[in-house]
């Protein structure tokens, strides 16, 4: 390999191989032993935490949300690869999901979401005249800097 | 007598072995992935976090390794992921130096490294933060790595050719910064 990647850079005339180093960054055993301990208590740490959180969420509501947790990721894959998502295997987006599902956030969501998607809420019983009292009422309570917020 | 992926993993997948498993993971992986992420986000601290942050990923999701793919490239492509989205997140923006800030460049290595080899090291560090993200992590893989094109590209999702062009184009610019390095010198 190494063979290859001084042709390589040969055929390129480039003067690299001469300023090759293995390793240009060197750091102490002893910080690798630290990392290992620390990586292993967060571990722990995670562990425990889940079982807590896994007691007091309802399964519809985990449904739900892996729902649109696929819904997000076939969306952003379509986008990045630029091709048909039927041909990206549900394996990979799986394996994806299962490494980045922390990564996502709620505005990740609401940015794929379009109307259709919010036809949960058909049989909401906020009607406009509710909005309109809502906001009447609270209007003194909204600032400029959430208003800038949100737009 | 060395230990292969493949024993590495049973170990994992076996709740008694769990632990034992883990560590020679990191064992066998950790200096590689340090030097690795570290090519990409240039500081030691924002690295301890990054791998850290992958080997808590890998670890979560191992059960769901299929072995369709090599270890090794699952572990880098975790790795190149994981630093460079920390970097987009935290991206400085980064412009080429100006000529009297070369010099200050060139004539602090000289104070501070003592030999040829130091000096060499600090100029290919330099001239790597000059990069963008994913080419940082292109030029890691093939110039440190030594890694092949075909892992490269399973790696970080990009065709072969994209990748030789991308890794050609990375060449000329870190040569182009040395140059001017010397010059100053």
């Amino acid at each position: 390999m190494k063979k290859e990647l001084y042709k390589e850079l040969e055929e390129m005339e480039s003067s690299l191989p001469k300023y090759k180093k293995d390793n240009i960054y060197t750091v102490s055993d002893a910080y690798f032993d630290k990392m290992q301990n620390s990586v292993l208590t967060r571990l722990k740490e995670k562990e425990n935490t889940s079982k807590i959180i896994s007691f007091g969420i309802n399964k519809w509501i985990m449904g739900i949300a892996a729902s649109l947790v696929i819904l997000v990721a076939a969306v952003f894959a379509f986008n990045i690869k630029q091709e048909p998502i039927d041909q990206i295997a549900s394996s990979d987006i799986i394996e994806y999901l299962n490494i980045y599902v922390d990564d996502f956030n709620d505005s990740d969501f609401a940015m794929y979401l379009s109307e259709e998607d919010f036809s949960m809420t058909e049989e909401t019983t906020i009607t406009l005249d509710d909005i309109e009292n809502y906001l009447k009422n609270d209007i003194d309570d909204i600032n400029e800097e959430d208003l800038q917020q949100l737009f | 007598m060395k230990i292969t992926d493949e024993q590495i993993i049973k170990l994992i997948k076996n709740d008694k072995t769990l632990n034992a498993g883990f560590k020679m993971l990191m064992d066998a992986y950790q200096q590689r992935l340090y030097h690795h992420i570290r090519s990409i986000l240039g500081n030691h601290e924002d690295t301890d976090d990054v791998l850290q942050n992958t080997f808590i990923k890998v670890f979560r999701n191992i059960n769901n390794f299929e072995g369709r793919s090599k270890l090794f490239t699952w572990l880098y492509r975790i790795a190149t992921n994981e630093a460079t989205t920390f970097l987009k997140k935290n991206m400085r923006k980064n412009s080429f130096m100006e000529s009297s800030e070369m010099g200050d460049f060139t004539n602090s290595l000289k104070s501070e490294e003592g030999s040829d080899g130091e000096f060499v090291k600090e100029m290919l560090k330099k001239a790597l933060e000059e990069l963008p993200p994913k080419q940082k992590a292109i030029f890691s893989l093939r110039y440190f790595e030594e890694m092949n094109y075909s892992d490269m590209s399973e790696i970080t999702g990009t065709s072969v050719g994209a990748l030789k062009a991308s890794y050609h184009h990375a060449v000329k610019k870190i040569e182009n910064y040395i140059k001017q390095v010397v010059i100053y010198q």
